[in-house]
């Protein structure tokens, strides 16, 4: 019999529902699960298990009140330690927070805790969601990076010590470490998910989203957390949230019964490893097997001009963020997050104006390539889980979405020979996470039903 | 380099940023000079608004 920490958050969240299986049970199974593997794998800042253990408490009172308080109903979630929990210190990966105790939730945790869910503890970032890393490691081989900013989700994820978690991307924070930890992370539009209670890393680039072991776990985490929000005046102007569960299970969730896959011209192969590389196109070829029109699409031609003004937008912002702290901490920041910062300064601001316009313009000219595509795919990363723990990879996959603000995610598309996880990132135009969603989940439906766990 | 320097001592004045800042990051320093290049070479001109403006709502809505 499966262990309930070992559930998907789907199954664990029907089962409690159906009250086949009790909070307090689920929630006591996940912090066992942490207490065993946890000082291998380092994935959590901090663990509230007091508190965990109260809330679970209150969900089984309740649910033999017959009340079920919404889709994530007992089920234990983590959060990145960047999104503010009343009263639980958030440190941001920083000394320069420590001891900061914020006197309200981000949104989106605001609303897992609304659903039902149990909030476990904070996941380690990198040091202020930037490349510092954290002391997380991958729980596929310890000596390699789970990647990052959101280290410790992807790695809590994998090495199964909760059911679903928080990261945020600015650059490729979720899907890099979704796909070097073999799980699914998706990377929202921007505005569909509050940045509120989020600490800003680059304002215009942060993207707060769902990560999970499935397609669907990550579709009811996602319908859960995105919608308006008054605080964050950037999710005002968003579409209603469809109930993207539901249509996964429906079946009615694609576009169309044949939807058109892109493979880009260029960029996207540009320095990935050869087992990478042949996991992508036998990916490629499991969409085609499924039906789906895999064509070839060129890229805008200002593409990588856009990657460049990513860089700059990126560090112009996350100067500005840290500026007033910079000035008297300097020796406290770390040396990678010290080089956005310090070459941030440097940009003219007439530089960071232009980088916006090339914005602008890439935006433009990538919504009319979506015209033609439903999903552009993509391998996530150069390859897997870098070894060694001083970084966390390259971002380069992952960024030209953060860019241009449109959906992506990961799904596992197979292992290398020496086990580590691969990923496949599709990405589709703004607002159509259910195209997303749809696609990943008839993919991950056709090879691999059951996550793969770590040998732990 | 010798802009590089008075681009410093600018932040130390306007910003208050130590005058050493960047002097160990050579190499990011050297890609972020072709970015701002190449941010410039790219063919936008001004019709082109920048992302990032403010979105607006009714306060009554």
């Amino acid at each position: 019999m499966t262990e309930p920490y070992a559930l998907s958050l789907s199954d664990a969240a029907a089962a409690v529902s159906e009250r086949r299986l009790s909070p307090v049970d689920l929630a006591e199974s996940t912090l066992g699960r942490i207490e065993q593997v946890e000082p291998r794998v380092r994935a959590w800042a901090r663990v509230v298990a007091e508190d965990a253990r109260r809330d679970a408490e209150r969900l089984a009172a309740a649910l033999r009140a017959g009340a079920v308080t919404g889709p994530l109903h007992g089920v234990p979630v983590g959060a990145k330690d960047i999104f503010y929990t009343a009263g639980l210190e958030t440190s941001c990966g920083s000394p320069l927070m420590a001891g900061f105790v914020p006197a309200h939730d981000a949104t989106a945790v605001a609303r897992l805790r609304r659903a039902g869910a149990v909030l476990l503890g904070k996941t380690h970032t990198t040091e202020f969601a930037s490349f510092d890393p954290s002391p997380a490691r991958n729980p596929w081989a310890l000596g390699h990076t789970p990647g990052g900013s959101s280290s410790g989700s992807a790695a809590a994820l994998a090495a199964r010590m909760c059911h679903g978690a928080l990261g945020t991307q600015t650059s490729g924070s979720i899907v890099r470490p979704a796909a070097f930890c073999g799980i699914v992370g998706l990377k929202p539009t921007f505005g569909r998910v509050s940045r509120y209670g989020v600490h800003p890393l680059a304002w215009t680039l942060d993207h707060p989203g769902p990560m999970a072991r499935t397609v669907r776990d990550v579709a009811v985490l996602l319908e859960v957390i995105a919608g308006p929000d008054p605080h964050d005046p950037t999710t005002l102007g968003a579409p209603p949230v469809p109930r993207y569960a539901a249509a996964l299970d429906a079946g009615n969730a694609g576009p169309r019964a044949r939807p058109r896959v892109g493979v880009p011209d260029r960029y996207f192969l540009d320095g990935v490893d050869p087992e990478a590389r042949a996991a992508y196109r036998a990916a490629l070829d499991g969409l085609s097997n499924l039906g789906a029109d895999v064509r070839e699409v060129r890229l805008p031609d200002l593409f990588e001009a856009g990657m460049d003004a990513h860089e700059i937008i990126h560090n112009v912002e996350a100067a500005a963020v840290h500026l007033d702290r910079y000035r008297d901490h300097t020796a406290e920041y770390g040396e990678k997050l010290r080089a956005c910062i310090e070459t941030g300064l440097m940009v003219p601001a007439p530089t960071y104006v232009r980088a916006q316009q090339v914005r602008t313009a890439l935006t433009a000219a990538m919504d009319e390539m979506f015209g033609n595509i439903d999903v552009l795919a993509t391998p996530a990363a150069k390859g897997p889980a870098p070894e060694g723990l001083a970084s966390t990879g390259s971002p380069v996959m992952n960024k030209p979405f953060s860019f241009v603000g449109f959906p992506s995610l990961t799904v596992p598309c197979g292992r290398t020979r020496a086990g580590l996880p691969l990923g496949l990132q599709l990405a589709a135009r703004p607002f159509d996470e259910l195209t997303l969603l749809s696609v990943a989940h008839a993919y991950e439906g056709a090879t691999a039903r059951t996550p793969d766990a770590p040998p732990l | 380099m010798e802009r590089d320097a008075a681009a410093r001592a600018w932040l130390e004045i306007l910003l208050r940023v130590r005058a050493d800042a960047g002097r160990y990051f050579e190499a990011e320093m050297e890609a972020t000079r072709r970015r701002i290049e190449a941010v410039h070479r790219a063919p936008v001109t001004h019709d082109v608004e920048p992302a990032g403006a403010p979105r607006l709502r009714r306060s009554d809505d």
